[in-house]
């Protein structure tokens, strides 16, 4: 939903989620490579090759400036790193 | 000659008065939506018709079988990217202010029937976290629910153009006690859902 909100189980809350208040180099991986199918809820989180380095960035500096008190914004090159260390699944 | 002349016109004027009296009294009921025919002189109101559906628990499922209910239904399938996430959003808000309201079904019936078999919609079931009592998850023979769709006013139909492979609409439909369409709203639109509680709760005040 806009507000960031999620749908129950289906589509899990990004307001509450760990990982937007984790390092930020987790939040680009997942996006990138996205989840395999979880056990329980039968969902999976396809991976996302659309956004080059420059969106991911933008994107997630505008995730982090909404959902986090206070959050450093995070540069391309840096981003540009981070998927470079992704762990290959 | 005369007199049976002016005879017939008062017994036509009378008849025209107790018409309209009648008609004031009916104003506070909701509208029965759809083509009204007239049969033998029985007014005929668009019925929904009772198709055979399965429900998430393979149980069959049976409008006319539910007892005493009026239904709020929608048409979906689980691996919608677009829609069908803010109406079942806003589905759940009907199922929480109804809850526990016996007089109430919610009907989720999904047009994806080679992917949303019963298992899937059990699953989609539980992760939504409702109370299957009061919600359930429908699938029925492919055709007979594209027919369903429309027989509820609602459009679906299959675009492999569309995001997810389906065009369908995100309307609620009501439906009273005798499958009649009393109203509807747009589930996309939590403003128009909100004004709809008004019209559910008009209808279980005429219903019951």
């Amino acid at each position: 939903m806009e507000d960031g909100s999620g749908l129950s189980a289906l589509i899990p809350s990004l307001q509450k989620s760990s990982i937007i208040r984790g390092h930020p180099s987790k939040l680009v991986c997942l996006i990138r490579l996205g989840l395999p199918k979880n056990l329980s809820t039968g969902q999976e989180m396809p991976a996302n090759t659309v956004l080059n380095e420059v969106e991911l960035t933008n994107l997630i500096n505008y995730l982090r400036y909404i959902h986090l008190e206070k959050s450093e914004v995070v540069k391309v090159a840096e981003i540009h790193q981070w998927l470079a260390d992704c762990p290959a699944n | 000659m005369m007199m049976k002349r002016i005879n017939d016109y008062c017994v036509l004027i009378c008849a025209c008065c107790l018409l309209m009296a009648s008609c004031k009294s009916e104003d506070n009921r909701l509208p029965y939506l759809g083509n009204t025919d007239v049969v033998n002189g029985d007014t005929v109101f668009h019925t929904v018709p009772d198709i055979r559906l399965i429900d998430q628990d393979s149980s069959v499922f049976r409008l006319s079988e539910q007892g005493d209910k009026i239904f709020l239904a929608d048409f979906f399938f689980t691996s919608c990217p677009s829609i069908c996430p803010k109406v079942a959003k806003q589905m759940l808000r009907l199922h929480d202010r109804y809850k526990d309201d016996q007089r109430v079904l919610l009907l989720s019936h999904t047009i994806d029937q080679r992917h949303d078999s019963v298992s899937v919609l059990n699953r989609y079931a539980k992760n939504l976290g409702v109370d299957t009592d009061q919600w359930k998850f429908l699938t029925g023979e492919k055709d007979s629910i594209f027919h369903l769709a429309d027989e509820y006013f609602v459009s679906a139909f299959v675009d492999p153009s569309a995001p997810g492979g389906f065009d369908h609409s995100g309307r609620i439909i009501l439906l009273d006690k005798d499958r009649h369409v009393r109203g509807f709203a747009e589930g996309t639109d939590p403003e128009s859902v909100t004004a709809f509680f008004q019209i559910v709760d008009r209808l279980l005040n005429e219903e019951y």
